[in-house]
């Protein structure tokens, strides 16, 4: 479970502790594919130069400058931490390159002025990261639900059962496998079976989902709040 | 990357917002209309005995302990709920049945349906059986006949079930709640 809490930044900061190496890494799991993201979408980079980028990142400002020792709670959230140092980073690195006399278009040099200078272009830069991040909190959520269920066949079929019924529709558009078919598909006694076995499915991940925002705040009275504010971004 | 997590970063944002609601009790509506309809008609004809029999210890030893029935109709829930003279106590170990199913969140039959037969239950009793089996107060009752005779998908004999219980106790009936 990737240790985001504050006190695991902390850890991940503090190179006098053994635990930093292991936290770091968690850390970096959770946060590198929004990271990449972000820049696909902000900065409109390949994915391949994006990833290249936050490899950069990640060495120099994160492993080498160690950043993350910086962050505390006063700071605000941890993500908009890391995000306005990744921007500074992929910025100047830009630069540096030379990328941006090429190759940027009127429209990509005014999106790169905006990031300091403009509150409202800031504002919305920082809304487009949140939204990429409610989608990772729930990626990671069901990345792990997967791999729960995926070690013994009886959770494999809650799996199963949340991918038809509930995640198809979601995230691919599909309609709904109707109750009979899923009786018939997974061998199951009774419609009323599968519906059981769905309710268990959806708890299962309920509780997943907050497993995975426990580890991204501070406390755990701010879970059910910061799961509010993901829905209230997704839903814009 | 896998296709999960593409698939968690390319969709709607307002639909995968949906995902943020799965609640820890398992919420959310788990059943469309047309699955309720079907799963009501697959009830109302299974044999009573079977299902209480197999919920709980207690309830099937008192099942057992009833009279048998006037006719061999009166053996499956439907034949039950529309029986011109049901007996009272297999509508009272029912509709206990119901209420067992209605309190358990991993019980036999989704919770629609375990609603429908405490109901139904209780308006057979009062219509055909002459007797009043619950001490729900009369507002209670209306509400749960309102909302019985309200639902699609609910079977025409116990929507009318429904609606005759709510004449009885003086509730104009006809037009639906929208």
């Amino acid at each position: 479970m990737p240790p985001t809490r504050w006190s695991a930044v902390a850890r991940a900061g503090d190179r006098s502790l053994d635990a930093w190496v292991h936290d770091l890494e968690v850390l970096v799991r959770l946060y590198r594919p929004v990271l990449v993201r972000h820049l696909v979408s902000r900065f409109r980079m390949s994915p391949d130069r994006a990833e290249d980028t936050v490899q950069a990142f990640l060495v120099e400002k994160v492993l080498v400058q160690n950043v993350v020792r910086q962050a505390t709670p006063q700071r605000g959230r941890f993500r908009s931490f890391i995000l306005t140092v990744l921007d500074h980073f992929a910025t100047s690195r830009l630069r540096a390159q030379g990328a941006l006399k090429r190759r940027a278009t009127e429209r990509d040099a005014a999106r790169l002025d905006d990031l300091h200078e403009t509150p409202q272009g800031g504002a919305s830069v920082s809304d487009a990261f949140d939204a990429l991040w409610a989608r990772q909190v729930l990626a990671r959520a069901l990345a792990l639900m997967r791999e729960e269920c995926a070690r013994t066949k009886e959770r494999q079929i809650l799996w199963d059962l949340l991918e038809a019924r509930t995640l198809g529709p979601v995230l691919n558009n599909a309609a709904p496998l109707p109750y009979d078919e899923l009786v018939t598909r997974f061998g199951l006694r009774s419609p009323a079976e599968a519906s059981n076995l769905l309710v268990t499915a959806k708890r299962m991940f309920a509780r997943t989902l907050r497993r995975v925002v426990r580890e991204t705040v501070s406390e755990g009275r701010e879970v059910e709040s910061e799961i509010r504010e993901l829905k209230r971004i997704l839903s814009k | 990357m896998n296709t999960a997590d593409r698939s968690t970063f390319d969709a709607d944002h307002r639909q995968l917002s949906a995902l943020f609601d799965v609640s820890a009790d398992g919420g959310g509506q788990l059943w469309e209309d047309n699955e309720l309809g079907a799963v009501l008609r697959h009830q109302l004809a299974v044999p009573i005995r079977a299902d209480l029999r197999g919920l709980d210890p207690k309830l099937a030893r008192r099942f057992d302990a009833l009279a048998e029935p006037p006719d061999r109709a009166v053996e499956s829930f439907g034949g039950l709920l529309i029986h011109p003279a049901p007996p009272v106590e297999w509508l009272k170990a029912v509709k206990d049945f119901a209420k067992t199913c209605r309190a358990r969140p991993r019980g036999p039959i989704p919770h629609e349906i375990a609603t429908v037969l405490y109901f139904a239950c209780l308006a057979a009793a009062l219509v055909r059986g002459g007797a009043r089996i619950t001490s729900l107060a009369d507002g209670a009752l209306v509400g749960g006949f309102r909302w019985v005779a309200d639902q699609p998908w609910v079977d025409d004999a116990n929507r009318a079930l429904a609606e005759e219980a709510l004449r009885f106790l003086g509730v104009q009936t006809g037009t639906r709640t929208v």
